[in-house]
């Protein structure tokens, strides 16, 4: 379902302006994990398409499970990273919009829009300033 | 002294200012060009034939020379042609063998060939999975990092980024199929 229903009458979410201090989750499949440890870049990109954003789920409306639980994969699959919206906006030609999606019924829904597949600079940087709420096999390591 | 940006720019950088460099650059093209001349003799006597055997038996020895890891990484990197359609339930494609080729066969050539000019193996990266089909190896050193994108276009350049973590950086666009020992030259400086 796609609103909040109050005293019987449907609302829709509007988007509402992501805070720098507030914190971003996002999904990375067991196939990005390192043999040396930590995560390989190719999580960086945008869906469903480059001229898309990348999906996270802004931490006031989420938290790391419900993010994990929210891929089309089984949910062991998938760690969670987790990006301070800050310093994602401190990337280049990156911004981080909160987009909610109400097909999905999920209120959380934020966009990092920005060139990402096509630039390695920002895709080192990402991998940078990320770190794991939830580790790959359901470790957490914060 | 702050590193010029671009490929073009770099080379030139090396050629100018590293002796070493230059002389090896050029003992390398001659080395080359001196064997695909004696391949091509239509009756080589005997002393050309004498020089082509000992040029060949100085190269597979050279070729025997095996990085300690490097093959392992790349056989091991394969793994990702196993990766179906949708492989991360984010809609992912399948890699095409065609792009782990170029990338594994960029890495090998340039390792090789940096071998051959100062006797050195460069790191073995990280050989892992990049966004649409593309191939991503990345360096993380103590000093520096590197990642470099081969798309899954065939047509596309390659691209790159480098930094030391501090205002040393270099970022770009490469042809896969030329000479680039100089990227990893500076990632081992």
């Amino acid at each position: 379902m796609a609103v909040d229903v109050v005293d019987g009458v449907s609302e829709l979410w509007e988007s509402e302006p992501v805070p720098d201090e507030d914190f971003l989750y996002v999904r990375i499949h067991q196939t990005f994990q390192r043999r040396a440890g930590g995560v390989s870049l190719g999580w960086v990109k945008n869906l469903p398409t480059p001229e898309h954003g990348m999906s996270t789920d802004w931490d006031k409306y989420a938290t790391p499970e419900q993010t994990q639980a929210r891929g089309r994969k089984p949910a062991r699959e998938y760690a969670v990273g987790k990006l301070n919206a800050g310093q994602v906006r401190a990337i280049p030609q990156q911004s981080a919009v909160h987009t909610p999606d109400h097909e999905n019924d999920n209120r959380a829904h934020t966009d990092i829009f920005g060139e990402k597949e096509n630039d390695p600079e920002v895709r080192v940087m990402f991998g940078r300033i990320y770190t794991l709420a939830i580790g790959f096999e359901n470790q957490r390591s914060l | 002294m702050s590193v010029p940006a671009t490929e073009k720019a770099m080379k030139e950088f090396l050629l100018a200012n590293d002796e070493q460099f230059r002389a090896l650059m050029g003992e390398h093209r001659q080395y080359d060009d001196r064997l695909r001349e004696l391949t091509e003799l239509p009756f080589p006597n005997d002393d050309e034939q004498l020089e082509e055997v000992t040029l060949k038996k100085k190269i597979q020895k050279l070729q025997a020379v095996q990085h300690p890891t490097l093959a392992k990484i790349i056989e091991e990197s394969r793994s990702l042609l196993a990766l179906a359609d949708d492989w991360d339930g984010e809609g992912s494609p399948a890699y095409a063998k065609a792009t782990w080729q170029r990338a594994t066969n960029f890495l090998a050539e340039n390792a090789a060939s940096l071998y051959l000019l100062f006797g050195k193996w460069v790191e073995a990266p990280e050989i892992s999975p990049g966004p649409y089909g593309s191939i991503d190896l990345h360096w993380q050193t103590p000093a520096r990092e590197l990642l470099v994108n081969v798309p899954a276009a065939a047509s596309q350049p390659a691209t790159y980024y480098g930094d030391d973590r501090g205002q040393n950086r270099l970022k770009g666009t490469l042809d896969t199929a030329g000479r680039n020992e100089w990227l990893l030259m500076w990632l081992m400086a």
